[in-house]
């Protein structure tokens, strides 16, 4: 085998394999750029694909924590966004939604469909520097029988913005004490977009270029592949 | 001649093979990929697009309870000569009795160019049926029963009329419940299919939403989940706040109300034109039905109006 051809397979092979899904936040391990439902220290992301049906785009993210979304961004193409979901020891819920530059043009609002499991907690938004609460909707999803003591439903929260949410115990600390958690990452502009996602690509043409010179001084050195 | 044999029963291994190969192929390819075989997504007939606004409309002054109670042709002109010039293009009614039947073809008279929905509010009254039939010519779509489904009508009854009534006038037919019976109630199954669009009723009040941006909040939540499990667009036949009662309901969060679920692009009916009192004179709890008009019984404009006229007006 030409060893050029070799060594830049071999790279090229590296390379896709150690793609991340875009969201910002750390690396995903898996094969293909966008990987869904991949974990790592308690974070999974998903990629949602978007279907549109009249003046709504929505997605079945299936994931722990959100089930669905739906998405008011008029005249866009774009057909997908990426959520990642992560949980700290206190049980509190960070959730990170994620678009291109173009689709956050367009975004008006959207709906996102929270699992049973989470309606007893509040979700807390950033909004121009500020933490904003949105007020649960309790939606049930099947007949209330009498006598019933559950039944099973789902929660739904507005958001004015894509971005990071929390899904909180206590929001008093949020909305009160705005300066303690400045610190925190918390809605970073760059997390709102897809800049993030140019990394993997750069680093892999950094990559791609270091091959191929590793490849001119092993066929310098007169190896031939192993032969 | 064992050779050819042999060869026979190699080739039609060959083809089982590559049939069995092709097969598992097409097995495969449906079972990765939800995509191949997602339903697309059902949207409103083309009829029924609107681009201006849409009111729910029962005429002001009229009783349809009280059998001593007249509507005149000039009333209802009246009636829909003030909501067009507010800018309405579109309404749904509630009865095709004798003079409400009339309402579809003076509408467009008045300026209604766009989707005019005719109620049935009896699917066993012969009256509202011939009259239904004969105003056709006006009307984009037909609404047979409202909140009935399993009361007045059974879902068996109600599924003959509208295909009926598909067959005679070829236009769309469907029927109004709730929200939440498209959701999760006993006849959803059956809504989403004999509805040739959805077409719910979505009041925040009956939910005791009282604030007008939590109220919005309400409807697009169901609204926009009923989207995605019925993956079709959606019609909203009612959306209201009511005036004046209980106190913490007036024409200034009605006007909230309304600003903040326009800026949300869905498609809804304003309810309601008038306050009707009528409505009011029943039991205590029931006091508040009178008074979601955006219009007083009088004709007067309430708060909202001023809103809307300078949105979509034509004075």
């Amino acid at each position: 085998m030409n060893s050029h051809l070799f060594i830049i397979v071999f790279f090229l092979v590296s390379i896709f394999s150690a793609q991340s899904a875009f969201a910002s936040g750390g690396m995903a391990a898996g094969v293909g750029t966008f990987t869904t439902g991949v974990s790592d220290s308690g974070t999974k992301r998903y990629r949602v694909v978007l279907d549109e049906t009249g003046q709504r785009l929505h997605g079945s993210v299936n994931g722990e924590i959100v089930e669905w979304i739906t998405i008011d961004a008029p005249d866009t193409d774009i057909r997908e966004i990426l959520i990642r979901e992560s949980k700290d020891s206190h049980g509190d819920v960070s959730l990170l939604i994620t678009a291109g530059d173009e689709f956050l043009e367009k975004f008006n609002q959207a709906t996102l469909y929270v699992k049973p499991a989470y309606s007893a907690l509040k979700l807390v938004e950033r909004v121009d520097g500020y933490w904003e609460q949105r007020n649960p909707v309790f939606i049930p999803l099947t007949q209330n029988n009498p006598g019933q003591k559950l039944q099973e439903h789902i929660v739904a929260f507005q958001l004015t913005s894509l971005g990071e949410k929390k899904l909180v115990e206590n929001v008093s600390p949020f909305i009160e004490g705005e300066n303690n958690y400045s610190g925190m990452s918390v809605g970073n502009i760059s997390d709102r977009n897809m800049t993030s996602a140019l990394w993997p690509w750069v680093m892999s043409g950094v990559l791609l270029t270091m091959a191929w010179f590793i490849s001119h001084w092993m066929h310098a050195l007169g190896w031939r592949g192993g032969r | 001649m064992a050779l050819l044999q042999n060869k026979g029963i190699q080739n039609e291994q060959y083809r089982v093979g590559k049939m069995t190969a092709l097969l598992f192929r097409i097995v495969l390819l449906f079972s990765v990929s939800p995509l191949v075989y997602a339903e697309s997504p059902v949207l409103l007939p083309d009829t029924l697009q609107m681009t201006g606004p849409a009111i729910a409309y029962q005429p002001r002054e009229y009783v349809p309870t009280d059998e001593a109670s007249v509507l005149s042709d000039e009333q209802i002109m009246a009636d829909l000569q003030l909501l067009a010039g507010v800018g309405f293009r579109s309404l749904v009614t509630y009865s095709a009795t004798d003079e409400m039947a009339k309402i579809p073809g003076i509408a467009r008279k008045e300026g209604f160019d766009e989707t005019i929905i005719m109620g049935i509010w009896d699917p066993f009254s012969s009256d509202e049926w011939r009259n239904a039939v004969k105003n056709a010519p006006f009307v984009d779509g037909y609404c047979i029963g409202n909140e009935g489904l399993g009361i007045r009508y059974t879902p068996q009854e109600l599924a003959v009329k509208m295909e009926e009534l598909r067959r005679l006038t070829g236009k769309p037919v469907t029927t109004s419940e709730p929200i939440d019976s498209y959701i999760s109630g006993h006849h959803k199954e059956w809504l989403l299919k004999h509805s040739d669009w959805l077409f719910p009723i979505v009041h925040p009040y009956w939910a005791n939403y009282e604030d007008p941006a939590k109220g919005v909040a309400w409807v697009v939540a169901y609204h926009d989940l009923l989207v995605v499990l019925a993956n079709r667009q959606v019609m909203l036949k009612e959306v209201g706040h009511p005036t004046v009662f209980p106190v913490e309901f007036n024409e200034n969060r009605q006007t909230e109300f309304f600003q903040l679920l326009d800026s949300h692009r869905i498609s809804f009916f304003f309810f309601e034109a008038f306050d009707q009192p009528w409505k009011g004179n029943t039991v205590e709890e029931r006091r508040v039905e009178a008074y979601w008009g955006i219009f007083r019984a009088d004709g007067t404009p309430k708060k909202v109006v001023p809103w809307i006229t300078k949105k979509w007006g034509k004075l």
